[in-house]
């Protein structure tokens, strides 16, 4: 226990240490919001990938596949094809006006303040249940690793995280992911053939899977319908997450971008493939837990080595906290940025800027927290509430993300529409109990899509001021941002 | 071993192969431009 502890002190000190670094290199809004707009694809790729795999790929994921075998680890193929998705489709229209948040695309490409303030609303709301769902699992973790009580737990992780968070800013979060998607990776690599080695050798696993569980290696643990549904779900979720897409006004230019997510599919593919192991073998080793979440958690303790048990216990924190921090900080400019500068105060200095949006990560870290010590939102396997937000994000912004940069006739009365009904939508067939029969992102999505192309083609063509800096192919000078490309 | 196991792997890697290749052809006719 002792070596796990010296672990993770000297893993928090460094994610501390980036966050007095980024503070020394944060002067202005754009350095706090999107780190300067000029990283590389090392750090932008990689930060892309920790900020996609949260604690549901180490704890859920295991949790699901130690439950249902092999067939749930198809869902992974969601991820190449959505990151494909965004950087072919998306991308080259999105960051032609370089903007700190996607409420702020929102307003230049719909021309309305308000379209810009609702989305901003609509992530405040949405990512506090994300930010729960993570922050459990970093209670689960300070309880292995520290002894305390899970409450005390999150409370430990939250500070850590709003203070690098919050003094550092979006430069703090991408160095951050880079090095906790460095741990993941290590962790994920190192413990694979340690724990492959408890069984003899990998035939030996696969035999001893089969003899617990036979149905592993077969469609019977999860049907391919659902599996769809469920890939479904993930992949309409993850095209339009808003600290996904804000990564690309991070990165230099297309070229970059492009580099970029290759190194996040290859990032991604290789955590997910060793994690997936892993849950191979806690079917054998623990038959007979009371929920899947606590298999990897187990594996980590009891069977590893001490120190490769600290490491993948990392890996499990890191991939928490390159969640959450991203999730806060885009939480935080939705507040800050989104709502206060327009609605209350448009003329503050850069400095105050800087300063209210760290009042705002502030409160995004602490109310998800207050929430679950006061018993809301806790009960529910992790994955669970991932897949829900996975299918409010579908509902809301992936209609207005892909037609505003595909569609011309997309209109500001179509994209507020899109936004509240899909985002209602998804939410009733949750509450409702449908989503027992199908995922809620299918309601959202429908209704969005419906909502967005029926009130668009009723409402007045967008003016040419509002979709010349998008679609004009000659205009390769922005007056509003930084030009990109060539 | 059931293809629900191998298949993944392939697919994965096909599907990061065509993103090369697609990778590969824009850089090519952005550099020709």
């Amino acid at each position: 226990l002792t070596t796990t502890i010296i672990v993770f002190i000297l893993y928090f000190l460094v994610m501390l240490g980036i966050g007095f670094f980024s503070f020394r290199n944060t002067n202005d809004e754009k350095d706090y919001w999107i780190a300067g707009g000029n990283l590389g694809w090392a750090i932008g790729g990689a930060s892309i990938a920790s900020t996609q795999m949260s604690a549901g790929l180490f704890i859920g994921t295991i949790g699901i596949m130690h439950t249902v075998g092999w067939s749930f680890g198809w869902v992974v193929l969601v991820f190449p094809i959505s990151y494909w998705f965004m950087v072919a489709v998306i991308a080259p229209k999105f960051t032609k006006v370089k903007k700190n948040t996607l409420p702020d695309f929102i307003e230049t490409r719909y021309y309305s303040k308000s379209a810009r303030v609702i989305a901003a609303i609509i992530i405040l709301v949405t990512f506090i249940v994300y930010i729960q769902a993570q922050i459990v699992a970093g209670g689960l973790i300070a309880n292995i690793v520290f002894g305390i009580p899970s409450e005390q737990g999150m409370i430990l992780f939250t500070i850590i995280l709003l203070v690098y968070c919050v003094i550092g800013g979006m430069m703090a979060v991408m160095y951050t992911d880079f090095i906790q998607m460095m741990v993941m990776i290590f962790g994920a690599v190192i413990a694979v053939p340690l724990a492959i080695r408890h069984f003899g050798n990998i035939g030996d696993l696969f035999a001893y899977t089969q003899a617990v569980k036979p149905f592993t290696f077969t469609w019977d643990g999860m049907p391919p319908a659902m599996l769809f549904t469920l890939g479904l779900a993930f992949l309409l979720g993850a095209v339009a997450r808003p600290e996904q897409l804000v990564r690309f006004y991070t990165m230099k230019d297309m070229k970059t971008i492009r580099k970029g997510i290759l190194f996040t599919i290859i990032l991604v593919g290789v955590a997910h493939f060793f994690v997936f192991f892993l849950s191979l073998t806690t079917p054998v080793l623990f038959p007979a837990l009371p929920t899947g979440d606590l298999a990897m958690p187990m594996l980590a303790s009891a069977v590893l080595p001490s120190f490769i048990g600290a490491i993948l216990l990392a890996a499990v924190a890191s991939a928490m906290m390159s969640t959450v921090d991203s999730v806060l900080l885009v939480a935080g400019s939705a507040l800050s940025h989104d709502i206060y500068q327009p609605l209350i105060n448009q003329n503050a200095s850069e400095k105050k800027k800087i300063w209210v949006g760290r009042i705002g990560v502030v409160i995004s870290g602490v109310v998800p927290v207050v929430l679950l010590l006061l018993g809301v939102g806790k009960g529910e396997l992790v994955q669970m509430m991932v897949a829900l937000f996975s299918a409010l994000m579908a509902s809301c912004f992936l209609m207005p993300v892909v037609l505003g940069v595909l569609w011309k006739r997309t209109t500001k009365e179509g994209a507020i529409a899109s936004m509240i009904g899909g985002l209602l939508a998804a939410f009733t067939w949750k509450m409702l109990g449908y989503d027992a029969i199908v995922d809620p992102v299918v309601a959202g999505f429908v209704i969005s899509t419906l909502l967005i192309v029926g009130v668009s083609l009723l409402t007045p063509r967008p003016p040419e001021s509002a979709l010349s800096p998008f679609f004009d192919e000659k205009n390769s000078s922005i007056p509003t941002g930084t030009p990109f490309g060539n | 071993m059931s293809y629900v196991f191998w298949g993944v792997f392939v697919v994965y890697g096909a599907i990061l192969a065509g993103y090369l290749l697609w990778m590969y052809k824009i850089e090519k006719s952005e550099g020709g431009q």
